[in-house]
C-alpha cells in the first residue's frame, strides 16, 4: 500500500506539461526584463536591487508553476487543485510580479527602435492613456477583478473551461491580468503616480476580503456538488466530490484571505506612519549611459572567447573541411543511393536546415565556418595575386546567374538524388574557390560569385545580429584604420567592408578579421533590430546605397522567388505536373523543360512583378525617379518573406528527416542495408501530420509577412514622409508580399516529397 | 534620467507591458472523458482528445484503478482496438503507455482515425494474470481542411496590421487636428 501510494506520488511529480512554447515565452520576458534591471541598477542600485529581481524571477516562476507543473495536469480531476492553480494565479504571481518593480526593467529590455517607434506613441495616445488611467483607479479595478472572478465561477462558464482549452487558457489570462490590476493600486509600481488619498486601499482591501469570504463560502458549505464534471471524474484520492469542493473553499478562503490581510497590516502601518514609499529620493544614477549594451556575442562566456581568439575561425572551418571531404569521398565512391550516402544527406537536409536557422538566431555563421575558405588561403598564400578583379564583373549580375543556374540545376540534375552530382558540385566549389582567389586578390569569390554566400549574405540582412562598432566616436580618432587594413599578421577586412561606415550584413562574411584586427576591442557581434537595413538606404562601405545597385536588388528578388519555386518543386501537385509534362515530351527534354520553368519563375515573373510595382509606385508617388531606382528600393521589402520560406521549408526537411544521417553513416562505415534502390525518394509527407512542425512554419511565415509590409512601410515613409501617402506607395509591393504570403500557406498544406529520407518498413 | 523616463512614458499606461507580457497559454492531456465504467476488480476510466473527435489524430488515455483502493494500477498494459464504421477499412491497434501522457497516472496512444463515423475502440487491459476488456463508442467527425483547422496560425499576421492601420491613421488625424 505504502509502495502504491509513493508511486502514484511519483508519477504526480512527473506529471509537467513543458510546453516550450510557453518556457519559450517566459525565458524571453525573463531575459528582457534582465537586460533591463541590468540597466536601471546602474542608475537605481537602491530601488532595482536584488531582491526586486528575485521577486519578478519568483513571479514567473509562479506562473510557470500554476501552467506547467502537475498542477495543472491535475487541476480537471480535483477542484482543490484547481483553486490552488487559481490562488497562485490572482495573488502569488501578481504581488510578486509588482514587487519585482518591473515596469521601467521591462521596458528598457527593449530594443530601443521598438520603444521609440512602437511603444512611445502608442503609449503616449490620449486614449490609451485615459483607457489606462481609468482601469487602474482602484473603482474600476476592484470592480473588474472581483467580476471577473465570480463569472468565471459560475458554473456554465466553469464547466466550459473544463471542456475547451482555449476557454480554460482565456479564464487563466482573465485571473492573472485582473489580478495584475486589482493589486496595482495597492502596491503603486514605481514610477506610477501615487492615489491622491492613499487611504481608500483600506476598504478596497477590506471589501475584497469581504466578497472573497462571501465565494469560499459557498464552495465551503455547499451541499451539492457545484461543478458536475468533477462528480464524473474518477476519484484519484480519498476526498469524495463534495469533500473536495469544500476542500477548494477553505483554499480560496485562507490563502486569499491572507493575500488581503497582510498587504492591508502593511499599507494601515505606512499611512499611520504617514511614509510613502513612492516619494523616496530617487538616488542618482553611476553611469552616464543612455541606453542598455546591445548583446554583444563576444562577451557570452566561453564562446565570446572562443570568437575573440584569432584562430577562431579555423576551429569551425576544419571540422566543415573534414565533412565536406567525406562528403565527396561518399558521393564519387559510395552507393548511389541518396539516403544511404552522405552526400545525399548532408547538404540538402543537414547543411540547408542549420544554416537558415543558424540565420535566424545569428546571422551568416555558415559562411564564418566556411570550409571553401581553407583553399583560397592557401591559394593566397602561395600565389600571392595580385590581379584586381575585373571592373565590369564587380556586381552581383554573375552572383544572380550562378543562383538561377544552380536551382535548374538541383531539379533538372535532381542533385538532391544525385550523390554523384552532389559530390561533384562540391568539389567544383573547391575547385573554383582557389582558381579565382589564386588568380585575383580581394576575395572575389565570396563577394561576386559564390552562390551560398550570395544567398547567406542576402538573407542575412534580416538576421537579429551584426558585425558593427560599439562605439563609433571610438572610430572618429583612429588613425590606422587597422579594421580594413590589418595589423602585425592579422588581416583586415578582405571584403573591404570599413567598420565606421558599414551598414547590414551584406557582403559580411563573419570572418571576425576585423574584430581580431581592432586594437581598441571596439568592433563586436551586436544585436539589431532584424530587418532594419532593408528599408534603410543609407551609404554603405563596400557596397554605396542600395538604390543605386539593381544587381543587388536583383539577387535578392530572384532568392525570394526562388524560394517558393524550389518548394513548389517538391510538393505533389507540381510533381504531378511534371510527371504529365515527362511523359508527354521525354526526360530527355524535361531538362530544357525545367530550364523554361526556372527562367519564368525566377526571372521572368518577378521581372514583372517588380516592373508593374514599381510603375504603380511611381505613379502613384507622383515621382520623378527613375523606375529602376523605385525598384532597387522595394525589392529589399520583399526580402523577409522569401527568408521565412526558406527558414520554413528547409527546417521542414531537417526536423522530419533529422535521422535520416544514422542510414547514411552506417553505410559509409561499412555496414550493410537491406534498403533496395527506387524506394527511397517517393516519400511524401505533409507539415500537416506533425501539428507544432506546420505551426512554426506558418508563424515563419507570418513573421516574414509582418515584416515585409513593414519594410515596404517605411520605404515608402522616406519616400513620401506621411502615413497616408506611405501606405498607398507600398500598396502595389504589399500585393506581392501577400500573394508570395498566400502561396506559401499553400505550399505548406501540400504534401512535400521527402527528398533523401528513405521510407520506413521496406 | 528617470524624469525623462516618466515623461516619455506615463507610468500607469505602463500597465500595457504586463497586459501583454505574459503566457498563460497551458496544455494538459486526459481531455474529454468517455466513460467511467468498473470492470472485474479496476475502474478504467477513457479520454479522449481533441474535442470533438474529428478524422485525424486522436489521443485516448486511460486510467486503470484498482477499485478497492482508488490508486492507479501502474504495471496495467492496454491495448487499444479501433474498429472502423461499418466494417470499412482495417483495425487500427496501438499500445499504451505512460510515456506518451502528460499525466503519468494515465496511460494514452496516437490512434490515426482515417474515416468519420461511429467507431469502437476496444481496451485490453492486463496486468499479471488479470485480464479485462472494455468497449468505448466514440463519434468521429470530418476532418476541417487543413486551412480551416488552421486559422487561428495563418490569420494571425490580420491582427497586427489592423492595430497598426487604425492607430496611425487615429495619430494622423488627431496631429492634423
Amino acid at each position: 500500500m505504502g509502495a502504491s501510494a509513493n508511486a502514484t506520488f511519483n508519477a504526480v511529480l512527473r506529471s509537467w506539461s513543458l510546453d516550450p512554447a510557453v518556457i519559450g515565452m517566459l525565458l524571453l520576458i525573463a531575459a528582457i526584463y534582465l537586460r533591463g534591471w541590468l540597466f536601471m541598477r546602474d542608475r537605481m542600485p537602491a530601488r532595482f536591487n536584488g531582491v526586486a529581481a528575485a521577486f519578478f524571477f519568483c513571479g514567473l516562476g509562479v506562473v510557470f508553476l500554476a501552467i506547467e507543473s502537475p498542477l495543472d495536469t491535475f487541476a480537471y480531476f480535483l477542484l482543490s487543485v484547481h483553486m490552488v492553480q487559481h490562488v497562485l494565479l490572482m495573488f502569488l504571481a501578481p504581488l510578486l510580479i509588482w514587487m519585482g518593480q518591473p515596469l521601467l526593467p521591462l521596458l528598457m529590455g527593449l530594443p530601443l527602435e521598438v520603444r521609440r517607434y512602437w511603444l512611445r506613441p502608442l503609449l503616449r495616445q490620449p486614449v490609451v492613456r485615459g483607457f489606462f488611467r481609468g482601469i487602474t483607479h482602484p473603482v474600476p479595478a476592484w470592480t473588474i477583478f472581483v467580476g471577473l472572478t465570480w463569472l468565471w465561477h459560475l458554473p456554465a462558464l466553469y464547466e466550459w473551461s473544463l471542456e475547451s482549452q482555449s476557454v480554460h487558457d482565456l479564464e487563466h489570462a482573465c485571473f492573472f491580468y485582473s489580478g495584475l490590476l486589482f493589486w496595482w493600486p495597492v502596491f503603486q509600481p514605481y514610477p506610477s503616480a501615487p492615489l491622491r488619498n492613499r487611504w481608500i486601499v483600506l476598504p478596497y482591501l477590506v471589501l475584497a476580503g469581504v466578497q472573497g469570504t462571501a465565494l469560499s463560502a459557498i464552495f465551503t458549505f455547499s451541499t451539492s456538488v457545484i461543478y458536475p464534471s468533477y462528480a464524473r471524474m474518477p476519484r484519484i484520492s480519498e476526498l469524495t466530490p463534495l469533500e473536495d469542493q469544500a476542500f477548494s473553499g477553505a483554499i480560496m478562503w485562507i490563502p486569499g484571505s491572507l493575500a488581503y490581510l497582510i498587504p492591508l497590516l502593511v499599507v494601515s502601518y505606512e499611512l499611520m506612519m504617514e511614509s510613502a514609499p513612492h516619494s523616496a529620493p530617487v538616488p542618482q544614477p553611476r553611469r552616464t549611459s543612455r541606453e542598455p549594451e546591445a548583446l554583444n556575442l563576444l562577451q557570452v562566456p566561453l564562446f565570446g572567447r572562443l570568437l575573440r581568439w584569432r584562430h577562431a575561425r579555423l576551429v569551425l572551418q576544419v571540422p566543415l573541411l573534414v565533412i565536406a571531404a567525406l562528403v565527396i569521398f561518399d558521393g564519387l565512391a559510395g552507393p548511389q543511393i541518396a539516403p544511404l550516402n552522405l552526400a545525399g544527406v548532408v547538404p540538402w537536409i543537414y547543411w540547408r536546415g542549420l544554416i537558415v536557422l543558424g540565420l535566424l538566431v545569428a546571422g551568416n555563421l555558415f559562411c564564418m565556418a566556411c570550409p571553401f575558405m581553407l583553399p583560397r588561403k592557401f591559394a593566397k598564400l602561395l600565389l600571392r595575386p595580385r590581379r584586381p578583379w575585373p571592373q565590369r564583373l564587380r556586381t552581383k549580375w554573375l552572383a544572380v546567374a550562378l543562383v538561377v543556374l544552380f536551382f535548374w540545376a538541383y531539379e533538372a540534375l535532381s542533385l538532391w538524388d544525385s550523390p554523384w552530382w552532389t559530390a561533384l558540385i562540391a568539389l567544383a566549389y573547391f575547385v573554383f574557390a582557389f582558381a579565382i582567389d589564386a588568380l585575383f586578390r580581394d576575395a572575389p569569390f565570396c563577394k561576386y560569385l559564390c552562390p551560398a554566400g550570395q544567398f547567406q549574405m542576402v538573407q542575412s540582412l534580416t538576421s537579429p545580429m551584426e558585425v558593427r562598432v560599439h562605439d563609433p566616436r571610438r572610430c572618429r580618432t583612429c588613425r590606422t584604420k587597422d579594421c580594413i587594413r590589418g595589423r602585425e599578421s592579422i588581416p583586415g577586412c578582405e571584403l573591404h567592408l570599413f567598420q565606421p561606415r558599414k551598414a547590414g550584413n551584406l557582403d559580411c562574411t563573419f570572418c571576425l578579421d576585423c574584430i581580431h584586427a581592432c586594437p581598441y576591442d571596439n568592433v563586436g557581434i551586436l544585436g539589431t533590430i532584424p530587418g532594419r537595413e532593408l528599408w534603410l538606404d543609407r551609404q554603405r562601405s563596400g557596397v554605396g546605397r542600395f538604390r543605386k545597385h539593381p544587381d543587388i536588388a536583383a539577387l535578392v528578388v530572384v532568392l525570394v522567388f526562388a524560394a517558393f519555386a524550389n518548394a513548389m518543386g517538391m510538393i505533389a501537385p507540381v510533381m504531378a505536373v511534371r510527371y504529365r509534362v515527362e511523359g508527354l515530351i521525354g526526360s530527355d527534354w524535361m531538362p530544357f523543360a525545367l530550364a523554361g520553368a526556372f527562367l519564368f519563375a525566377l526571372v521572368l515573373l518577378p521581372l514583372f512583378c517588380v516592373w508593374l510595382a514599381a510603375r504603380l509606385t511611381q505613379s502613384l508617388a507622383e515621382s520623378d525617379s527613375p523606375l529602376l531606382e523605385i525598384a532597387s528600393r522595394f525589392a529589399y521589402s520583399l526580402l523577409p518573406i522569401g527568408a521565412a520560406m526558406w527558414i520554413a521549408h528547409y527546417s521542414f526537411h531537417l526536423f522530419t528527416s533529422a535521422d535520416a544521417l544514422i542510414p547514411a553513416t552506417w553505410q559509409f562505415l561499412g555496414a550493410t542495408h537491406s534498403m533496395s534502390s527506387g524506394m527511397a525518394s517517393s516519400m511524401m509527407m505533409s507539415a500537416a501530420s506533425g501539428g507544432w512542425l506546420l505551426r512554426w512554419e506558418i508563424l515563419c511565415l507570418d513573421a516574414g509577412v509582418l515584416l515585409s509590409l513593414y519594410a515596404a512601410y517605411r520605404i515608402g515613409l522616406q519616400i513620401q514622409g506621411n502615413f497616408g501617402r506611405a501606405m498607398l506607395v507600398a500598396i502595389p509591393w504589399a500585393v506581392i508580399v501577400v500573394a508570395l504570403f498566400v502561396l506559401g500557406v499553400w505550399i505548406l498544406f501540400q504534401p512535400m516529397q521527402m527528398r533523401g529520407m528513405m521510407a520506413h518498413g521496406g | 534620467m528617470h524624469r525623462r523616463l516618466t515623461m516619455m512614458i506615463p507610468p500607469r499606461t505602463l500597465l500595457l507591458l504586463a497586459v501583454v507580457a505574459l503566457p498563460l497559454v497551458a496544455r494538459a492531456d486526459g481531455g474529454r472523458l468517455q466513460m467511467s465504467k468498473q470492470v472485474g476488480s479496476w475502474q478504467v476510466s477513457v479520454f479522449t482528445t481533441p474535442t470533438p473527435i474529428r478524422v485525424g489524430i486522436v489521443d485516448i488515455s486511460v486510467l486503470v484503478q484498482d477499485t478497492a483502493t482508488l490508486s492507479p494500477v501502474a504495471d496495467a498494459s492496454v491495448t487499444f482496438k479501433a474498429s472502423p464504421p461499418d466494417g470499412h477499412g482495417h483495425a487500427i491497434v496501438a499500445r499504451a503507455s505512460h510515456a506518451a501522457a502528460t499525466n503519468q497516472l494515465l496511460q494514452a496512444a496516437n490512434l490515426h482515425l482515417p474515416h468519420a463515423g461511429a467507431w469502437n475502440i476496444k481496451l485490453t487491459i492486463q496486468s499479471g494474470q488479470q485480464r479485462a476488456e472494455l468497449q468505448v463508442p466514440i463519434k468521429v467527425a470530418s476532418a476541417l481542411p487543413s486551412w480551416q483547422a488552421m486559422w487561428p496560425w495563418w490569420s494571425l499576421p490580420v491582427w497586427p496590421i489592423v492595430l497598426f492601420v487604425l492607430y496611425k491613421a487615429t495619430s494622423n488625424s488627431r496631429t492634423r487636428s
